[in-house]
């Protein structure tokens, strides 16, 4: 399936070649595309978006869900309790970013979707997922909260979304994830 | 005017009041600056106006420390300074910056560290500087820097990292650029073919005369006021360390510290980039033209570029020493890096146009880094001797494995905050970076094919390039168990001689040192002239 924006504008199949000319159309455009529309959402919306997607195709997953819990007045922290959730069809994923997730996979020795996506923050909900994904990584990089991955450092959330989604396809029955 | 020291009789002995030892940067910029002064000026020059192979010779040594490197091909002694009017300027790359007022603070973590002058006392000099380098003023600001150019800067700046502008002076060879000027004066005579072989002392508080020697069998003397020692940061702690009339140990060497701090900047070609802005924008951001619109060069055009480097207040924070960072958009194989492992820049495009700024260019990324000063790394004499008999170079380069450690911090705080700032994301490669050298040294061009092999990452080993850059050999200092020069530039122990050059560099900062050294020659012309004037 396609993410949330999705119009008709053609996703290029798992395993094909990126466009062209991607390197010249819009944020907006390439969100459209749906090919990496996914790592935004894993991002951005985090967990929540996992959970509502559950219904929407056959491929399922179990995942626990991250539940927020308040522990003082004066404070507050997002804690994560084990509760299975059904992930399913996070649409058609770029293969660059699936070679890029099953990297941060080797290299951090994070397998386990659950436990990455529990390390992605409940999002924001009134906010669009791209702005969020986006504010979320720019707040990575501001807090040295990176990940080295053959050299490039990637903020955690972007590298952690990208190894979701490695291996969500993995598990996944067909090419398409 | 010009003198073919070749067709003096061997044993004469000639006067001045200043007498220069050294015909580059810094020995022009004196002269010049005493142009139609009271003061006869006599400097001496090793070479001709032209490259000549034996005169070329002399600047050969022995390297026993870090290897000598550039884009991964060994680098010779005598390929790093050049030995005729106008010195190491006949080939120099003509960027400009001005030291940093970090630069001269007291840096409790480093062994030595702090001038006895302060970035105050330079700054009647960077105008004057800009001038005799052939760039448009002193304003380095990256405001100046977006107005001469009509772009905008990289939105980077935080505490830590910041926006740097360069002028890049299209290559002003000194000799080319000032011996009309040279030829015509009166009070000055410049002296070609005029190697200095020892400065011979009295009691080792005075300078008595300057022994030279032509390659052609001419020898006769120089008796000056003032002698200025402006051979380069190599060959003036080499004169010095020769000149053992009063002790074996060197002129003005009682502490054993001339040739000692020897430092380079650490060149590395640490990895890729990919960037928001496409080619054509980093192009612009990386090389426009600027007409200079003042003084004597006015319509002459010099370049402007610009880098990253760590702010003075990171430095200070966290302890370390400086590191700027170069995007060079190279003649890439389809805009991206030859890769053969790993995660590739076509990987990182693709999750850039989700979750950062939608990827432009692929660029390399060379910085460059000051090294903490290391009183092993050091100038020695080595056994053999060159044509004229004096004792050659044996140089022992040091840097440290903390060196490599702060280069790698520092890198790691750049390419966090390019990720912060939305401009694009890093690959960090050091030891993994090649580069087709040849075809670069040959062609002129940006780098070309590069290839980056994550696999090959070595943190602790990484090769380090030579910035071409010879500082801190006779460093300045308050005391005299410090370094060697005085807040004058004269030595301190050493009445009568004073030094120019990157060798009295207190640290060696990460600005490339030439327009510091003109600016402190400035100075010293300007002090010397008041003392003799
Ligand atoms: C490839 C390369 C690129 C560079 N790029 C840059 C750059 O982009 N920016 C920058 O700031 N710097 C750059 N530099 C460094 C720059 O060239 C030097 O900082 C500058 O030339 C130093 O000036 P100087 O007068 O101290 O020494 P030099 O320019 O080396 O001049 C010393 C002079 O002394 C003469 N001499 C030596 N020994 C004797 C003797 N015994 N008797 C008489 N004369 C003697 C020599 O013949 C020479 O003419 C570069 C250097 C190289 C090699």
């Amino acid at each position: 399936m396609r993410n949330a924006d999705a119009s008709d504008t053609p996703a290029p199949a798992h395993g094909s070649a990126p466009p062209e000319d991607e390197h010249n159309i819009s944020r907006r455009q390439v969100l459209r595309l749906g090919s990496g529309g996914a790592l935004a959402l894993v991002i951005g919306a985090g967990a929540g978006w996992f959970d509502r997607a559950r219904d929407s195709g056959p491929k399922t997953l179990l995942a626990p869900a991250p539940t927020t819990s308040t522990t003082t007045s004066t404070t507050s922290s997002t804690t994560t309790t084990a509760a299975p959730v059904t992930v399913t069809g996070i649409g058609e994923v770029d293969p660059r970013i699936i070679t890029l997730g099953q990297r941060v996979v080797e290299v951090t020795g994070e397998d386990d979707i659950a436990e990455l996506l529990a390390q992605l923050p409940e999002a924001d909900q009134d906010r669009d997922p791209l702005e969020r994904a986006a504010a979320r990584v720019r707040t990575d990089f501001e807090m040295s909260d990176t990940i080295s991955v053959d050299g490039w450092i990637l903020a955690a959330s972007e590298a952690r979304a990208a190894a979701v989604i490695a291996l969500f396809c993995s598990e996944s029955v067909d090419s398409t994830c | 005017m010009l003198t073919d020291a070749r067709a003096l009789n061997s044993g004469s002995s000639l006067r001045a009041d200043v007498c220069i030892v050294g015909g580059g940067a810094a020995g022009i910029t004196i002269a010049m600056e005493m142009l139609n002064s009271d003061l006869s000026v006599l400097l001496l020059e090793s070479g001709g106006t032209e490259s000549d192979a034996a005169t070329q010779a002399l600047a050969q040594g022995e390297s026993i420390g870090a290897p000598l490197t550039s884009l991964d091909n060994p680098v010779n002694l005598d390929q790093t300074r050049l030995r005729y009017l106008g010195g190491t300027t006949n080939h120099w790359a003509g960027f400009c910056r001005p030291l940093s007022p970090i630069d001269f603070e007291t840096r409790d973590h480093l062994v030595v560290s702090g001038w006895p002058i302060d970035y105050a006392d330079m700054v009647p000099y960077w105008d004057r500087a800009a001038e005799w380098v052939r760039i448009s003023d002193a304003d380095f600001s990256i405001g100046a820097w977006e107005r001469r150019l009509g772009v905008s800067a990289p939105p980077i700046d935080t505490l830590a990292v910041e926006p740097l502008a360069f002028q890049v002076s299209f290559p002003t060879k000194f000799g080319d650029v000032y011996a009309p000027e040279l030829r015509a004066a009166a009070n000055i005579e410049v002296l070609l073919h005029a190697n200095a072989l020892n400065l011979a002392g009295n009691d080792g508080q005075r300078v008595a005369h300057v022994d030279v020697a032509t390659l052609s069998g001419v020898s006769f003397t120089v008796e000056a006021r003032a002698y200025v020692l402006a051979a380069g940061g190599i060959e003036n702690a080499r004169l010095l360390l020769a000149s053992i009339d009063s002790d074996p140990a060197g002129l003005g060497n009682s502490n054993g510290l001339v040739g000692r701090y020897f430092s380079e900047h650490l060149q590395i070609y640490a990895g890729f980039g990919v960037l928001e802005p496409d080619f054509g924008e980093v192009s612009g951001l990386q090389g426009g033209e600027v007409a200079i619109t003042q003084g004597r060069h006015a319509g002459h055009v010099h370049g402007a570029k610009f880098a990253l480097g760590l702010t003075d207040a990171h430095l200070r924070s966290a302890a370390t020493t400086g590191l700027e960072l170069q995007f060079l958009p190279g003649r890439l194989p389809d805009g991206a890096p030859l890769q053969e492992q790993g995660v590739t820049v076509g990987d990182i495009s693709a999750m850039m146009a989700h979750t950062g700024p939608e990827p432009g260019t692929a660029v390399y990324l060379q910085a460059l880094a000051e090294q903490e000063p290391n009183p092993q790394s050091r100038v020695m004499l080595g056994s053999r001797t060159d044509a004229l008999g004096m004792r050659r170079v044996r140089l022992d380069w040091q840097y440290t494995a903390a060196d490599r450690r702060r280069v790698i911090a520092g890198l790691r705080v750049m390419a966090e905050a390019i990720g912060a700032a939305d401009w694009g994301r890093l690959q960090l490669v050091p030891g993994g970076v090649h580069a087709d050298a040849h075809d670069n040294l040959v062609s002129g061009e940006l780098l070309t094919i590069f290839r980056s092999v994550p696999d090959e990452i070595d943190l602790s080993g990484f090769p380090v390039g030579v910035g071409f850059h010879h500082m801190c050999t006779t460093r300045m200092s308050r005391s005299v168990e410090q370094g060697v020069v005085d807040a004058d530039c004269r030595m301190h122990e050493v009445d009568n001689l004073w030094v120019a050059g990157s060798s009295v560099f207190a640290t060696a900062g990460t600005a490339t040192p030439t327009m510091s050294i003109v600016a402190l020659s400035i100075r010293l012309a300007d002090h010397l002239q008041e003392l003799l004037g």
